[in-house]
Parts: structure tokens; C-alpha cells; sequence
């Protein structure tokens, strides 16, 4: 009898436990949901390895080119296509109707071919090799994503002492006044604040926003170099309610994407885990994991060529 | 376009209805002609690739854009202490109204390239009212 009942306890005991790591399993798959291959999911996955300006990614791409024994030739068409991803989507765009332009389904459905095509000229170029280009690419995107994330962390670790402080992917835009000095992040109102569009923040915001200018602090790890008391003159990538170096419960609380973690942007989370469906806030799919945009200026002063991208540091010290 | 004909247009929704009120609650002026923004078609191309890569993500916004049209203006400012307004019309157009630091107004219709639908929004014409 006192067997049975120890039977029972433990049966009853290891539904118990084991419902609890089915749970914890659960809600982790959700967290660190990512495609098995990038090259599937419609991301700019050669722009972002090729066309990055970082230590590790620079390695990779050595890597790539020995690995598969790959000639400067072939080397020289995966960069190409790194540019065509990006410029293809616009491409197509532009010729479909004006009001087809606008509309988001219409522009992932013409993600979805651009990427597809991209695939079709890799396997054709590629031949017999293509599969071990696919297979190599699946494999370094998802040491990728642990190694980012461990890098991210560590970056905090590294600016511990200083007040909010994050590694950010940073793209390049141009700016509305050519040749302006400034960085775009996606928070309007801080755009709003610093080009005094004061009437435009709501009325319980703007004691918040009420002490422009609103600056910021890159630097480069790649290249040394650092860029001091950029304002913040514009908004996006891709979100414009995403003031994600706040916290949820702060004194300016992260208006959208709050079950984010503190100082990751939600383009980052979208490109990387499918956060949102991998959608930005107007439904759009994320291309790339920027969560700052710099003006050509800017990004040369940090030791960027025309159309590179970087993992920087970002301070957001003075900003609401 | 003429004020008069304006606020005798033959579209009867309710947006252009409170539109034909404000256009007509002004006195009329040579300065309440339209203006039409002398926006390229290359340039509407330029933004609209800049938005659809991800940049500049307000170009879709229409106080944004609003506001970056009357900065590009010289020598107007917004009176931060007025109240604008967005009319969101039926026909896919928005209006805009800022009132200025020199006592008159500026309207702005918004339209989005080719009269689409949706997307990035850009100043079509504007005016300046004096009450």
C-alpha cells in the first residue's frame, strides 16, 4: 500500500514537473523562434554579411570564401547580390501602380519574389555547390544569432559604467536636408522635440520631451572611432513608436514592443526571432535589424564607406 | 484654384463639407491661392525608396510631413501655442492646417504619389489664409 501511494506521489509529482518544463519549453520556443535558414524567410541575409563593417563578420566571410573554396568571382557575385537584395525590392516597386506601392502586402509579397529570385540566381550560378552554400549559410546564421546576442551582452558588460548604453546594428539613410549632420531613431518624438514641433507631442509627454536637444553618442568598436552630440533630427528604422532604450515601467515608459528586453529595437527582434511576425509597426516586414539610421556624414566620421552597415554603440544618455 | 469655386465643389461628404466651412470662413486675398509644390517625380521616387529600406519612417506620417514642408519654407513658423488640425478626407487626401506666428494660417493638401491609396504622403499644393 505505502508503495502504491509512493508510486502515485511520483507519477503525480513528475506530471507536475514535466508540465512545467513542457510550459518553460513553450514559452522559450516563442522567445528564441528563428528560422533554420535565413535565405527562406526573406531577410537581407548577404547584404548583412557582406556588407557590414565588423570584426567577426569579416572573419566570416573569410571563412565563407575558404570553407567552400570560393573564387573572387564567385565572391564577387554574392556582394553583388548583397546590393541587388535591397535595391531589387525597391526596383520592383517601382513598377507596380502607385497605389500598389503603398500598400504592405504588396510590398512583402514583392520581398518574398525578390528573395526567391535571389535563391534561383544562386542555385543557377552555383550549380552542384549550391547546396553547400545553402547548408553553410544555415549553419553560420545561427551561430550568428548566438554569437550577436553574447555580443550584445557583452557590450553591455563593457559599458556597465555608463548610463544606457547598447550595441545596435546602424544602417545608412539620406537625410532631408542634404548633407545634414544626424542619426535617425525610432522615436518621433524626439524628432519632434528637437525641431521644436512642441504642439505636435501629446500634452502628457511633453514635460518628458521638454529639454531638447536631443543627442547621442556612436561608437565604432570596429575602427576605434567616435562621433559626440549627434542630434537626433529624424525617425525611423522601420518603427517610429519604438523608443526602445526605455524601459516599460520607466519614467517614459517604451510605448510599443514593451515585452521587448530593454535596448533591443523591435526591427532587431523581427529580423532575428520573428518578433510581430517579423512585421514592423505598420506591417511591414523587417529586412534588416537596424535600430538606428545614419547620414552619410556621420557614418564616414566613423570609419563607414558608402552603404556599409555596423554593430556600433549607441548612448542614449540624453534622451527622454 | 479660385476660393469661390472652391467652396462650391460638387464633392458633398462630410470631410469636404467642413472643408468648404473653414475655406470659407476667411476673408478672401490674393494670398489664399493655392500654390502647387514643385515636387519632382524622381524626387517622390528618392523618398519612396528611402521609406520602403526602412529610413526615414515618418514619410508616411502626415504631421510629419507636414511640418518638414513648413520648414522648408522661409520665414513662417508654426504658433506652437495654436491648434492645428488633419482632416483625413474620403478621397484618400488629407488637409492640413497650422496656424502661423504672423496670425494667418497655412493649409496643405497631402496626397500620396499617383493619388494612391496608402504609404509615404507628400504636400500636392498649399495656401496661406488670413482670417
Amino acid at each position: 500500500m505505502i508503495k502504491r501511494v509512493c508510486l502515485s506521489f511520483l507519477l503525480i509529482l513528475s506530471i507536475m514537473v514535466s508540465g512545467y518544463w513542457v510550459n518553460e519549453a513553450q514559452a522559450d520556443s516563442s522567445i528564441d523562434f528563428r528560422s533554420d535558414n535565413p535565405l527562406y524567410d526573406d531577410k537581407e541575409v548577404l547584404n548583412y554579411l557582406l556588407w557590414t563593417m565588423d570584426d567577426k563578420l569579416e572573419k566570416d566571410v573569410k571563412k565563407l570564401k575558404d570553407d567552400l573554396n570560393l573564387s573572387d568571382e564567385e565572391m564577387d557575385f554574392l556582394k553583388d547580390w548583397g546590393l541587388k537584395e535591397r535595391s531589387m525590392v525597391i526596383e520592383s516597386l517601382n513598377q507596380v501602380s502607385p497605389q500598389d506601392q503603398e500598400d504592405a502586402v504588396i510590398f512583402n509579397r514583392i520581398a518574398e519574389d525578390v528573395f526567391a529570385q535571389r535563391n534561383q540566381a544562386l542555385q543557377e550560378f552555383f550549380g552542384d555547390s549550391y547546396p553547400k552554400l545553402e547548408a553553410w549559410i544555415s549553419i553560420w546564421w545561427n551561430e550568428e544569432i548566438d554569437y550577436r546576442n553574447e555580443w550584445l551582452a557583452a557590450r553591455t558588460d563593457v559599458n556597465a559604467d555608463k548610463d544606457r548604453v547598447a550595441g545596435i546594428f546602424a544602417t545608412q539613410y539620406n537625410p532631408n536636408k542634404s548633407g545634414a549632420y544626424e542619426v535617425a531613431l525610432p522615436d518621433k518624438y524626439v524628432k519632434f522635440a528637437n525641431l521644436g514641433w512642441v504642439s505636435n507631442i501629446p500634452s502628457n509627454l511633453r514635460s518628458i520631451y521638454g529639454k531638447p536637444p536631443y543627442v547621442v553618442n556612436v561608437y565604432n568598436p570596429a575602427t576605434g572611432r567616435s562621433v559626440r552630440s549627434v542630434k537626433v533630427d529624424e525617425v525611423g528604422p522601420w518603427n517610429t513608436d519604438d523608443n526602445y532604450w526605455d524601459a516599460k515601467n520607466g519614467t517614459n515608459p517604451r510605448r510599443k514592443f514593451a515585452d521587448l528586453p530593454l535596448g533591443t529595437p523591435q526591427a532587431y527582434a523581427a529580423y532575428t526571432n520573428g518578433h510581430n511576425g517579423g512585421k514592423d509597426q505598420s506591417g511591414r516586414k523587417v529586412l534588416n535589424p537596424a535600430g538606428i539610421d545614419l547620414t552619410p556624414r556621420v557614418a564616414a566620421d566613423l570609419g563607414l564607406k558608402s552603404l556599409q552597415n555596423a554593430w556600433i554603440d549607441v548612448r542614449y544618455e540624453y534622451l527622454p | 484654384m479660385k476660393k469661390g469655386a472652391f467652396c462650391f465643389g460638387s464633392k458633398g461628404n462630410d470631410g469636404f463639407f467642413l472643408l468648404m466651412l473653414t475655406a470659407c470662413s476667411h476673408t478672401a486675398s490674393d494670398k489664399d491661392e493655392w500654390i502647387a509644390n514643385d515636387i519632382t517625380e524622381k524626387e517622390l521616387s528618392e523618398l519612396q525608396s528611402q521609406y520602403e529600406a526602412g529610413h526615414r519612417a515618418g514619410l508616411n506620417d502626415p504631421v510629419q510631413v507636414s511640418r518638414e514642408f513648413i520648414d522648408s519654407l522661409k520665414g513662417i513658423k508654426v504658433d506652437e501655442s495654436g491648434e492645428s488640425s488633419i482632416e483625413e478626407r474620403t478621397d484618400h487626401t488629407q488637409l492640413a492646417v497650422y496656424p502661423l506666428t504672423n496670425g494667418q494660417s497655412i493649409e496643405m493638401e497631402l496626397v500620396h504619389p499617383g493619388d494612391g491609396e496608402e504609404g509615404i504622403l507628400y504636400v500636392k499644393r498649399y495656401r496661406f489664409i488670413t482670417k
